[in-house]
């Protein structure tokens, strides 16, 4: 068993856990040992499929644009959950982002005068998405890949999945990390660690991520004893393409694009007369499935999908080709539409998890309102600081990921420095950990021969239920149905058999562990959507259909006991912004 | 597992015939035997020309040249020689002087075409392509006596 | 066609593909020629699969590996053109699987895993030498003052036409198809490349970039630059068109008339 010590664990290679890697990096000035751990290779990460933009005050004196408008804009935009002390270290800190990925080599689309570009985009009301074409998200994760490799006290391990934390005495001590490339298991101790995993929208059947989002950051610290906050909220995007899923970026509306039902209609003027395509997502979300509903949507003859269109026809085949150059691409290649003379059908799609692991304002992990969790930081979309509230506005993401890589990085790299290797101990007890979890993946995995569950038919089983009862509208009685499915799911998982006996890249292997985090996710989705009975940003119940701040202004809190989540309540944080009505 | 120089060498060499995508690859496929050939042509030529010094090893020479096989070889030294010469030219005038090649780039990220390949180099290319197999046909001709050269 | 808005939910959203309404579906066959690392050896299964009018080759393996073979490992990620995982030979020519209409490609399709890199298991390869020739090109801005640059007050100024000359060639995915299309690459292991090259070019024509004289340096050898030839195989496969023989020449321009 291979024990490797580092005094910086980063357990995820996307934006945040990159930007993180770069921060402790400087901080450290190449005194500590840094590891960067990936399930894929790290370059593969699923930042690389963010579209629209960052966002950030950049140029207030020419647009007009504050912090306080920004913040403002946030927290209305999450439904007023988000903590709001968090929201305003947040936005003072965004511009300085986008000028240190500026620095790295980003190619960021510029005016004819050589500044950044900004352009609108859904909740914000002044412009100040900056983008890179439309893959900003690929672009940055590129360069900080990219600017990883200078580093020479920074490894980074591809293929090698977390399987566990390992924790004594409620301290985090290390992680137990599967080799896919050699099929062995591996401890990984560290002083300090930040979980920059990503989120889990793979839960669901109909997704814009890729097939490596499933939550494990979250399900490993929830398993753990760390609570998972909020995560009956997940964002549903309102163009992915019908039927494969994939994004359309949001863009599309900011630059312009319409969204018509069936009748020929810009049907957004009745539910968000101001702002029309370029409202919050949770609202344009809800508005396209009551305008399907309703039957004023189309229904995709092979997949039986209900849909509307977006229009990008008035917008000229120029303007398409210079800003969204990659939506033409995808339209074409994937439906087979060239948005240039037709319109692309879209639909509400699983996207973003505003929920996660719960920190306090810079990114340090904490069990309850008051107690931190030695030695641990979480950054990205794994972790709920919470800006986001009960809803994200686009672009904040990649801002979020960037800020919060930045602050965990310096702060986890200047705490390594200070601490002591009698830290990276493999005591007994943390060694009976190990050969408990090394049993649970290789012989319980690969056992049951007879009366075996097929791990990729429950994965169906969870993609058709969370899809149909757990989506942008919710009630009661379809989310108990949800709940008792789910369970007997989880009792099914623990009779399945891996089929590939082989150990390198065992693919089967890897995706039964994620089911497992997945099935674990969407109970704790589920819980607490069926505690929470009012309607707040993204979670829509039916039966409850009014936002209720006298009973509900608090953030939910899951932990783990054997027979389901239980469930605690803080308060949200509010400073300035008292919770108004939300209307655009 | 040390290799030996030869499995090193012919594994280099295959390394030429993986399969062929676009028109390009072709010509370097051909600009790297005809390059060999003529390699292997040159020092032959001149070994064989220093024998024009001794009459008997020439005129058994002269009866060794006679035979089929070595006016095939000729035929194919005709197209060698055309094909490596305008290959070579057409790979100077793109490498170097980067004639073809876009002299500002798009400022769209929607490429249809690859520029490097999509151009008038493609011209350059059928032309080195045309012209070393009319030369060659003409230089055969000629050989045969069919044709006379003033 | 109306629904009540009362009722379960699930009647009001149809969201999961249940049922199939005018499907035009097809048997297709795939051979797929997997690396057996226990045998040291490449093994053929074949496979028929149904597949739709937009499935691509990579949702044909998927329902492979879901319904018929649980042992077939296949890289895969994003499924969007993007991340690059899944980068194979398809039909001989190597494409991204996600990006690849399956049912054009006729009624049997050949995959076999990306040619020339070392296979490890099935169809997966061992890219880590690509990443380490890629790493030795410095593919960072190189500034002169790094401590200015790492404590950003004030972005670096860039015309759109100074974005233009380098951008497209920062599209690459690094996904290895130009690799294993390129020939020199095929016949001589330490040549850099098509893909880093590329890179190589696309930080030196950055106007944000003073280190373009180290990176000539690095590449100006039988193994850099001058190993390419102007096959263009790399340009005619690349995925995102990001044609990196287009950059190859611009570097070696640069190179020969010694400035940017």
């Amino acid at each position: 068993m291979e024990i490797l010590r580092y005094d910086l664990v980063i357990l995820g290679s996307g934006l945040a856990g990159l930007r993180a890697g770069i921060q402790a990096a400087l901080t450290s000035k190449g005194k500590i040992r840094i590891a960067v751990l990936s399930k894929i290779h790290a370059m593969r990460s699923h930042s690389v499929a963010a579209e629209g933009g960052i966002a950030g005050v950049l140029y207030p004196e020419v647009t007009g644009d504050s912090f306080d408008v920004h913040a403002y804009d946030t927290i209305k935009g999450s439904d007023f959950l988000a903590d709001q002390d968090a929201v305003e270290l947040f936005v003072k800190l965004a511009p300085e982002e986008l000028r240190f990925l500026d620095h790295l080599g980003v190619p960021w689309s510029r005016t004819p005068d050589g500044r950044i570009a900004q352009r609108v985009f859904g909740g914000m009301s002044i412009p100040r998405t900056a983008f890179a074409a439309d893959k900003t998200g690929f672009f940055i994760m590129s360069t900080l890949y990219d600017n990883i490799l200078r580093f020479d006290n920074v490894d980074i391990y591809h293929d090698h999945m977390a399987t566990s934390f390992l924790m004594e005495n409620g301290v985090f001590k290390g992680f137990t990390v599967l080799d896919l490339k050699e099929g062995t298991l591996k401890v990984f101790l560290a002083k300090a660690a930040i979980i920059a995993s990503g989120g889990a929208a793979r839960i669901y059947g109909f997704t814009t991520v890729s097939y490596a989002v499933t939550g494990d950051g979250a399900a490993m610290a929830y398993r753990a004893g760390i609570p998972v906050k909020d995560m009956e909220f997940m964002q549903f995007h309102p163009t992915g393409v019908v039927p494969a899923g994939v994004l359309i970026t949001e863009a599309a509306r900011g630059e312009g694009g319409y969204l018509i039902n069936k009748d020929g209609e810009r049907f957004m003027a009745r539910y968000a007369p101001q702002r029309m395509e370029v409202a919050p997502r949770d609202i344009v979300a809800r508005a396209i499935i009551r305008e399907i509903m309703e039957g004023r949507g189309f229904i995709h003859e092979e997949s039986g999908l209900g849909y509307v269109h977006l229009d990008l026809r008035h917008l000229g085949e120029e303007k398409i080709n210079t800003r969204l150059p990659f939506i033409r691409e995808l339209a074409k290649k994937l439906v087979n539409v060239d948005p240039v003379y037709e319109p692309i059908p879209v639909r509400p799609t699983a996207h973003y998890t505003m929920g996660g692991i719960h920190t306090d304002t810079y990114g340090h992990v904490m069990f309850d309102a008051k107690n931190y969790v030695p030695n641990l930081w979480a950054a990205g979309e794994a972790a709920a600081v919470s800006i986001h509230g009960a809803n994200r506005l686009g672009s904040n993401s990649l801002a979020e990921c960037s800020v919060y890589g930045r602050l965990t990085g310096e702060a986890a790299a200047k705490y390594a420095l200070e601490a002591s290797s009698s830290m990276l101990e493999l005591s007994s007890s943390l060694e009976e950990a190990v050969k408990r979890e090394e049993k649970r993946i290789f012989d319980e995995l690969f056992k049951t021969e007879t009366n075996a569950e097929d791990p990729y038919q429950i994965r169906g089983e969870l993609w058709r239920t969370m899809d149909t009862y757990v989506y942008v509208f919710r009630d009661e009685k379809g989310l108990m149905e949800a709940g008792r499915i789910i369970r007997d799911l989880k009792n099914k998982y623990k009779r399945i058999r891996v089929d590939d006996r082989s150990r390198k890249y065992n693919m089967n292997l890897r995706e039964a562990i994620e089911l497992g985090n997945m099935l674990d996710v969407a109970e704790i989705v589920i819980v607490s959507a069926l505690a929470r009975t009012e309607s707040r940003g993204a979670h829509y119940r039916l039966d409850y259909p009014k936002r209720d701040d006298v009973n509900w202004l608090k953030h939910t809190l899951a932990y783990y006991t054997p027979e389901g989540p239980r469930l605690d309540y803080i308060p949200v944080r509010i400073t300035r912004w008292k919770p108004e009505e939300r209307k655009y | 597992m040390a290799e030996s120089s030869l499995q090193i060498l012919i594994k280099r060499v295959s390394g030429w015939f993986v399969p062929i995508i676009n028109i390009e690859r072709l010509a370097y496929l051909l600009h790297r035997l005809t390059g060999l050939y003529l390699a292997i042509y040159l020092p032959l030529h001149i070994i064989s020309t220093h024998n024009s010094l001794n009459p008997i090893a020439w005129a058994q020479e002269m009866i060794l040249y006679g035979s089929p096989l070595v006016k095939i070889g000729e035929v194919i030294l005709i197209f060698a020689i055309f094909f490596h010469g305008f290959n070579g030219i057409r790979l100077l005038l793109v490498e170097y002087f980067n004639v073809c090649l876009p002299k500002k780039m798009p400022s769209s990220l929607y490429i249809e075409k690859r520029l490097s390949l999509d151009n008038c180099q493609k011209t350059l290319l059928y032309l080195t392509f045309v012209l070393s197999i009319i030369l060659t046909i003409l230089g055969t001709l000629y050989l045969l006596g069919l044709l006379v050269l003033w | 066609m109306s629904e009540k808005t009362s009722g379960a939910v699930s009647k009001l959203q149809l969201s999961t593909p249940e049922i199939s309404l005018k499907t035009v579906s097809k048997l297709i066959t795939l051979k797929v020629k997997r690396y057996d690392p226990d045998a040291g050896r490449y093994k053929l299964s074949i496979y028929r699969v149904s597949v739709s009018r937009f499935d691509t080759v990579l949702d044909a393996l998927l329902k492979v590996v879901r319904d018929q073979d649980h042992t077939l490992s296949v890289r895969y990620s994003c499924r969007m053109g993007i991340c690059g995982s899944c980068a194979m030979m398809i039909n001989g020519v190597p494409r991204l699987a996600c990006m690849t209409n399956a049912i054009s490609l006729g009624d049997v399709i050949e995959i076999e895993p990306l040619k020339n890199f070392p296979p490890v298991k099935d169809l997966f390869v061992d890219m880590d030498q690509m990443f380490r020739k890629h790493r030795s090109v410095k593919p960072w801005l190189i500034r002169g003052d790094e401590e200015e640059q790492f404590t950003a007050k004030k972005e670096y100024l860039q015309k759109p036409e100074e974005v233009d000359t380098y951008r497209l060639f920062s599209t690459c995915i690094k996904c290895g198809a130009c690799m294993a299309a390129c020939p020199t690459v095929a016949s001589n292991p330490d040549f850099l490349g098509p893909m880093v090259l590329a890179q190589a070019y696309r930080w030196s024509a950055d106007s944000r970039d003073e280190g373009a004289h180290i990176r000539f340096d690095i590449v100006d050898n039988p193994n850099g630059v001058f190993g390419c030839h102007f096959a263009g195989a790399c340009s005619a496969v690349c995925p995102k068109n990001s044609d990196p023989a287009l950059a190859i020449q611009l570097l070696r321009k640069s190179i020969l008339r010694g400035k940017r």
